[in-house]
């Protein structure tokens, strides 16, 4: 009589389990294969000299892909590409909180009918293609044909085209544009922060007295931890993945203020023309750039959520 | 009096923060309408401001046959073949010569042109095939990547809902790995897989793959959602002798029609809008919509007017989709914040 209760529960442990995997296998499969499994095939790559996608005469030739990187002609194309990115991070990162923090802040006040509308007309720049907004900035500040340069020299506020093709107004308008179309979203991140305080904590520091600088260092702040650790971590990784915008801008052809790092691997890998480089020593920088960007990814995301905690 | 002071600070204050709401949202909207009244811009009038689509004078008969190609991008031969004009006809002819010649009133010959040259953006954009073909097979990949994917990554969503075993948590944080993993990152070896070991270079069904994976976003909305069903439904479907099948289809997917929107409102516009899966997958006469919008800058390269009336048709649907399903948009958009 005891085993039959055992076996049975063993049975359904089994089937459970059987379950699970035909539950977890389909996209499991499909995900690991093109998320994690491309890392793994990349690394043996690496200390070879593979050419192209079709190349049959690949040799292991140990380190050298990491020396010829930072050596000519390699070195040109890469650190440029690589300073570029850093630059429009930087510039960038400052937008989550100039678009991003400033409009959850203002927007977390008003407690009117306006706040739907004004959310929805806020979010519309992310719902476009990076491309769109690429396109449409040129559509705005190209020099001769600007839409907005041409008002502005209606008016006669300025007296001299914008040119969005040179190489300093270029590098504070493009990372300007992108952080326009993360506006919303941003907002959205840290508005998620703030509708989550208690509006008892708020009350009580009203009726304490406490002004509003008090307030955002002390309840808003904290409160909003989370979300700036999420917006962080997305602002980061997305700076050194920016492409759609660059290619909207022109990166792929002409524009060479928009030659961020991630359209220099595109450009090795698949556009071939006209670009030294092997396959190998593309991925080979894309690791080297990747592998640093993971952990920090990794560490900032454990961060918040120990502070969550 | 002090109070009422306050109050009316506090209603100014208000008023104040509106306001400049008020006028980043007109910003934001600016750029849009500019490039719908672009779309209706000759090249040869942009260097002009225009607040309104121009006013476009009629077709002149005394330009010349060849000019009409280079100005307005117009298929001579189709126009030819269209206005029963036969032979060979000299570029430098005025079109008053060649009605003169063949016998048609000028009044036909404008009627025909009027609209190539007042709308030539869009008729440009809507009588190509490939953009047409793009079109379709963007709408075709979109939603069924959408249906496939939701109904993936509802199957992870209902194993790992709980964390009943500790492997769940593992595979969790797996998914949880691809929001600090951008496609850039992994462009050149997912293309030496999926178009190398697996042979799908040039396939609309690569893109469907990278479409479905799923990933942090998906699997955590299902999760989360999933775990708050009462586990007493999945116990007496159990108990009345179904299987998991049986409870997953009968009792599951009815329920996820909530996140299922989530899901959709928050994946949409990113499968819509991908550009380097598809510039890195497809060969350019199969492009979607996005990589084709990219590569009409390489044959329309002055026709400025073609572009943005091509843009504004990529960005159309997003737009309708999104003001019409805004209220569920919005509630997305703040969920997703929430979980994340």
């Amino acid at each position: 009589m005891k085993n039959i209760p055992e076996t049975s529960f063993i049975k359904r442990k089994r089937n459970e389990l059987a379950w699970d995997i035909v539950f977890l296998a389909p996209q499991f499969i499909i995900y690991f294969s093109l998320t994690i499994l491309p890392f793994l095939i990349a690394i043996p790559i690496l200390f070879t000299d593979q050419i192209g996608f079709i190349d049959t005469d690949i040799d292991y030739i140990g380190l050298q892909n990491f020396v010829n990187i930072f050596k000519t002609p390699m070195v040109d194309m890469f650190l440029p590409a690589v300073k570029k990115t850093a630059i429009f991070m930087v510039i960038n990162y400052t937008t989550v909180y100039i678009f991003g923090m400033t409009l959850a802040l203002l927007m977390y006040e008003i407690k009117s009918k306006l706040k739907k509308p004004l959310f929805t007309i806020i979010y519309i720049p992310y719902m476009i293609s990076g491309l769109g907004i690429g396109l449409i900035m040129l559509l705005l500040f190209a020099k001769d044909t600007g839409s907005i340069n041409l008002l502005l020299l209606k008016i006669g506020v300025i007296d001299n085209a914008i040119d969005i093709k040179n190489p300093s107004v270029s590098a504070w308008a493009f990372p300007l544009m992108v952080g326009w179309r993360y506006a919303g979203f941003n907002m959205a991140i840290f508005l998620g922060g703030l509708l989550s305080i208690p509006a008892e904590t708020i009350d009580a520091s009203k009726v304490d007295g406490a002004n509003y600088l008090q307030r955002f260092w002390h309840i808003y702040l904290p409160q909003m931890f989370s979300s700036i650790m999420i917006a962080t971590v997305i602002c980061i990784i997305g700076s050194w993945g920016v492409f759609d915008e660059a290619v909207g801008m022109g990166a792929l052809a002409a524009n060479k203020n928009v030659r961020f790092f991630s359209v220099l691997l595109y450009k090795i890998g698949f556009a071939g023309t006209g670009q030294s480089g092997t396959l190998a020593e593309a991925l080979t920088m894309a690791m080297t750039v990747n592998i640093p960007l993971l952990i920090i990814g990794i560490l900032l995301s454990k961060l918040q959520k120990k502070k969550q905690i | 009096m002090t109070n009422i002071i306050e109050i009316n600070k506090k209603k100014f204050v208000i008023f104040l923060i509106s306001l400049i709401l008020i006028i980043y949202s007109i910003i934001t909207i600016i750029p849009f309408y500019f490039l719908v009244v672009r779309s209706f811009v000759p090249t040869n009038k942009s260097a002009v401001f225009h607040l309104i689509p121009p006013e476009l004078e009629d077709f002149n008969m005394e330009s010349t046959y060849g000019n009409l190609a280079t100005y307005y991008n117009i298929d001579l031969t189709k126009a030819k073949k269209e206005l029963s004009l036969s032979g060979y006809i000299n570029p430098n002819k005025t079109w008053t010569k060649i009605a003169e010649e063949h016998d048609i009133s000028s009044q036909v010959i404008t009627d025909y042109f009027n609209p190539y040259i007042k709308y030539n953006g869009w008729i440009t954009i809507l009588t190509d095939q490939r953009i047409v073909r793009s079109l379709v097979m963007t709408i075709v990949i979109t939603f069924s990547s959408l249906v496939v994917g939701g109904f993936l990554a509802i199957a992870t969503g209902s194993v790992l809902a709980g964390f009943r075993k500790r492997w769940h948590s593992w595979i969790y944080v797996i998914y949880m790995l691809q929001m600090i993993i951008t496609p850039v990152m992994i462009i050149i070896p997912v293309y030496i897989i999926l178009g190398r070991f697996l042979g799908l270079a040039n396939s609309y069904f690569a893109l469907f793959l990278l479409f479905v994976k799923g990933g942090a976003i998906p699997v955590m909305i299902f999760t989360s959602f999933i775990s708050g069903i009462p586990t007493t439904l999945k116990e007496s479907v159990e108990i009345d002798g179904g299987n998991r099948l049986q409870y997953f289809i009968h009792i599951l997917l009815p329920l996820t029609k909530v996140p299922f929107a989530t899901f959709a409102a928050i994946t949409f516009p990113i499968i819509w809008n991908d550009l380097l899966q598809g510039l890195v997958f497809l060969k350019e006469e199969k492009f979607t919509l996005v990589p084709m919008i990219n590569a009409l800058q390489g044959t329309f390269t002055t026709n400025y007017q073609a572009i943005y009336a091509g843009l504004c048709l990529s960005i159309m649907p997003v737009i309708i989709i999104y003001l019409s399903f805004q209220n569920l948009f919005v509630r997305s958009a703040l969920s997703g914040a929430l979980k994340g």
